[in-house]
């Protein structure tokens, strides 16, 4: 570990940056990241590349009719169960290269006993990227996350872009008010939507930074913005696909850190609301109708992990 | 959205716990743009998540219990009233409100196809009557003792409907 302390002119003089003006150039790494991250998420139809995620809904037993009485409820059906898989959350990765130290003097100058030196790429990671990294994995959805991902259940959130109108999950439930005795033979599938699950990529922030000096030739100078930050996004997009200990990932209810709200999917959890319909003398009907309170069958996390 | 201690102090409305283990908690915020969207939002019981860390400097761990608490008997109350319309729509119980119920079903089921046999009933019936003030305080022992004797709920209101 090997975190350096770069020169930087301030006009008149070289001269060592503070803590603080290295975290600003941490924050120029997240929001370098933010304009082309290297793992990225999308909304896809199926087959997604993260783990399903299942709703289960209660529906309405089939009806039976009778000429004769109502049929029992032991003889009627039971609620049955609806279950719609989501698979809908794709990750890809960007095929990326490392950052070139040419000649030994691509990177910012620091002092070392006496003497000005040329970070090396080890430099660089432990003290710009690493930390960006960190920041980017944090369970926060700020602007120093920039880039990656979370959950709402709005499709519209402040700093952040939706990925797509598609939820990436919902969860339903029977709609008890939709089935009426009067109803009988009722549709058996009457479900209402409770909360719709949008993914949201967090938006970068450009923020001011003192640019430090490098070797250009014999000279030392100060980068210019673009080619330091083209180093630095070059830099962290390929530590967030390649460096052991600091690639990327996303995944549902596995390792990591939990990013945006939880999706549930909820479920009524009686045992049938059974009801009876007299049509005429031969024709007798019930139905067993879903019921209950809504309880939390599963709860799924989007993660993200850097491993 | 970021929940942070800063937008929780401004669009903060409810958090309560929605698990019988008490890991998982609901928080309810408004939107940052309009202010009138109620976002719901579930976060683990996890004060090594930021998040989290963000809920506990607005709401403390006992105030959170109290919220569950009132939630639950809230919920509970719903559930109640929900059981009660349910049996006054499918006439298990009488609804004061009777236009919105099977209460005059009721009654004709009473008056026209009640059984011969049905003793309980047509005494209920006869009893009812006699609360009445215009029965009750009536001077007619005649249509008193017509009344008493009625072998069905047609003759019974029909004494009734005589002393009116």
């Amino acid at each position: 570990m090997a975190v350096r302390t770069p020169l930087y002119w301030d006009g008149s003089n070289i001269k060592e940056m503070s803590s603080a003006q290295i975290d600003q150039i941490v924050d120029q790494v997240v929001y370098q990241y933010s304009l082309n991250p290297s793992v990225s998420l999308s909304v896809v139809g199926s087959a997604g590349s993260l783990d399903s995620m299942t709703d289960t809904r209660k529906t309405a037993g089939a009806a039976s009719t009778s000429t004769t009485g109502f049929p029992s409820e032991s003889t009627t059906a039971e609620p049955g169960t609806v279950t719609v898989t989501y698979d809908k959350i794709d990750q890809s990765t960007a095929s990326t290269s490392q950052i070139t130290d040419t000649n030994n003097k691509a990177f910012p100058v620091f002092y070392s006993s006496g003497s000005i030196q040329s970070m090396s790429l080890t430099d660089m990671q432990d003290t710009f990227l690493e930390p960006a990294i960190d920041l980017l994995t944090t369970g926060s959805t700020g602007t120093q996350q920039a880039g990656t991902y979370f959950i709402s259940t709005s499709s519209s959130v402040s700093g952040a872009t939706l990925v797509s109108g598609t939820p990436v999950f919902t969860d339903t439930r029977a709609n008890t008010a939709a089935y009426t005795d009067s109803g009988i033979p009722e549709t058996l599938d009457q479900p209402t939507t409770i909360n719709n699950y949008y993914l949201h990529r967090i938006n970068g922030s450009d923020t001011s930074y003192t640019a430090p000096l490098y070797i250009n030739g014999t000279d030392l100078q100060t980068y210019t913005d673009a080619a330091f930050e083209t180093i630095l996004q070059n830099g962290i997009r390929h530590m967030a696909t390649s460096t052991t200990g600091f690639r990327i990932s996303y995944n549902i209810n596995g390792t990591g850190t939990n990013r945006g709200t939880a999706m549930i999917n909820t479920v009524l959890n009686g045992s049938g609301d059974y009801q009876t319909l007299f049509v005429n003398a031969d024709d007798y009907r019930a139905q067993e109708f879903p019921n209950g309170t809504a309880v939390t069958a599963n709860t799924y996390y989007l993660k993200i992990n850097k491993s | 959205m970021n929940i942070t201690e800063e937008y929780l102090k401004e669009h903060f409305i409810n958090a309560y716990f929605i698990d019988g283990e008490r890991k998982q908690i609901e928080i309810l915020s408004t939107d940052e743009e309009t202010g009138n969207k109620v976002i719901p939002t579930i976060i683990e019981y996890n004060m090594e998540h930021p998040w989290c860390q963000a809920l506990f400097k607005i709401i403390d761990l006992d105030q959170l219990h109290e919220t569950t608490y009132q939630k639950l008997q809230s919920e509970r109350a719903e559930f109640e009233k929900t059981v009660i319309r349910i049996a006054k729509r499918d006439g298990l119980i009488a609804s004061s409100n009777k236009a919105d119920s099977k209460f005059w079903n009721m009654v004709c089921d009473g008056i026209f196809n009640s059984d011969d046999d049905d003793k309980e009933s047509l005494f209920a019936l006869k009893i009812a009557l006699f609360e009445l003030d215009f029965i009750k305080d009536s001077k007619d022992k005649e249509k008193k003792a017509a009344l008493r004797k009625a072998k069905t709920p047609i003759e019974v209101l029909q004494v009734a409907f005589s002393m009116k």
